[in-house]
């Protein structure tokens, strides 16, 4: 298991800054492939496509089929996010103690599945 | 262990929705409470991702309340994310917004989306959505009603242990667990007094009096006597409502009755078997000189 700093994640909200953690699954741990994917990487351009009403692209077909064509890429997606809000003079040796500290806490959760789970209640 | 949802729960889904527009989930809308937890299922990577929540404002118009800094949301599985602080109304609806990338989109068999160019969430935009009525697309949110900032006395009362807490957002009910062992659901407080926790006990110790060692008393004390708080429990508190009932507070606390100060009384007996023992009035410490013993 190994954590990361995830900066698209981070603000400062007043005196408070958020902190977005990623954790991730090394080959030895748990159910280490379900967050192994072989991702397509789209241009930062988008779809180039017409879009549809909804934003919804106007052909669903055309729309697989460059999903299709992008490239691939085998890589491992985060098996978990967490957000630390901590005043803004938070120190980064601070922080870093905090992920420690999570990281073993998410695994378990992950390991027992209580990570994932969704339970509908009768809102 | 129950969760209050707002959304639809993200799937690997046969269509997509683009960037550059604020999207709104119309299927299972939000109660009152504060979502701490929400996933996403998205096609190709999102960059610039905010997660909110929104309540009409008239027939097509939608006003984003709350919303939280995501960031880039990875593709393939299902990205959950926790530590958030979304609070719901009544009948809110969870949206967002991307600037790059494509979300996971199903056409059919939910109660539709609402769709407006643009970011709608940092701007707290009202303007005019389009919707229609049977699609959704990959985003939930979620949390188990807690109370926070449970607190036991340790030793504060000899008759109770006093425990308190934090409200769970839209609770209506609670019930402090002492030791695992529910004591009855209470009404929409933040106190409760556990008379039956377990009471101290005293240790009794030994009497000793002095043999002849002065001539003008009796020397009396006491050893190896104690003053035991009671048991030290641990106390959590969960939250209900009409229609749901939470989880236990993730941190409890422990607490105790105290048993006071040990107070002494000495007793003599009238001749030298152990019976028919009379109060020695002033003798109520525990090292006692009992001059009024007979010579």
């Amino acid at each position: 298991m190994r954590w990361a700093i995830e900066e698209s994640g981070c603000c400062v909200k007043g005196d408070m800054k958020q902190v977005r953690l990623c954790f991730y699954l090394e080959p030895a741990d748990d159910r280490y492939s379900k967050h192994r994917v072989n991702a397509p990487i789209a241009p930062k351009t988008g779809y180039p496509g017409k879009k549809g009403q909804h934003g919804k692209p106007e052909s669903e077909t055309d729309f697989l089929s460059w999903v299709d064509a992008l490239p691939h890429k085998w890589r491992v997606n985060p098996f978990h996010n967490h957000f630390l809000q901590v005043p803004v003079r938070t120190s980064n040796k601070a922080i870093a103690a905090m992920a420690d500290e999570l990281l073993p806490q998410f695994y378990r959760q992950w390991k027992s599945g209580e990570l994932e789970e969704v339970k509908h209640a009768t809102n | 262990m129950p969760q209050i949802d707002v959304g639809i729960v993200p799937v690997d889904m046969d269509s997509a929705l683009v960037a550059g527009n604020t999207l709104v989930n119309k299927t299972n809308a939000a109660p009152v409470g504060t979502f701490d937890k929400v996933q996403i299922w998205a096609k190709t990577d999102l960059g610039g991702c905010l997660v909110g929540l929104f309540e009409a404002q008239g027939s097509d118009n939608y006003n984003c309340h709350d919303h939280e800094t995501i960031g880039t949301v990875t593709a393939g599985s299902v990205q959950t994310f926790t530590g958030m602080s979304l609070v719901s109304k009544l009948g809110s609806y969870i949206g967002t917004y991307f600037a790059t990338g494509t979300l996971e989109h199903d056409t059919t068999g939910h109660s539709g989306i609402l769709w407006v160019a643009g970011d709608q969430l940092t701007d707290h935009g009202i303007d005019g959505y389009s919707k229609d009525y049977v699609s959704g697309f990959s985003l939930y949110g979620s949390f188990s009603p807690r109370p926070t900032d449970v607190a036991a006395t340790n030793g504060d009362h000899t008759d109770k242990v006093v425990v308190t807490w934090t409200k769970a957002v839209g609770a209506t009910g609670y019930q402090v667990y002492r030791d695992s062992v529910g004591l009855g659901w209470l009404g929409d407080v933040a106190t409760y007094d556990d008379e039956d926790a377990d009471a101290g006990d005293i240790t009794a110790g030994s009497a000793v009096a002095s043999d002849g060692a002065h001539t003008e008393h009796v020397l009396l004390g006491v050893t190896g006597e104690a003053a035991n708080n009671g048991t030290t429990h641990t106390y959590v508190v969960r939250a209900k409502a009409a229609t749901w009932e939470g989880d236990d507070s993730l941190v409890g606390d422990t607490g105790y009755r105290s048993i006071g100060a040990l107070t002494y009384q000495w007793l003599r007996s009238e001749a030298d078997l152990d019976e028919s023992f009379a109060t020695i009035v002033a003798g109520t410490i525990e090292a006692y000189e009992d001059t009024g013993a007979p010579v």
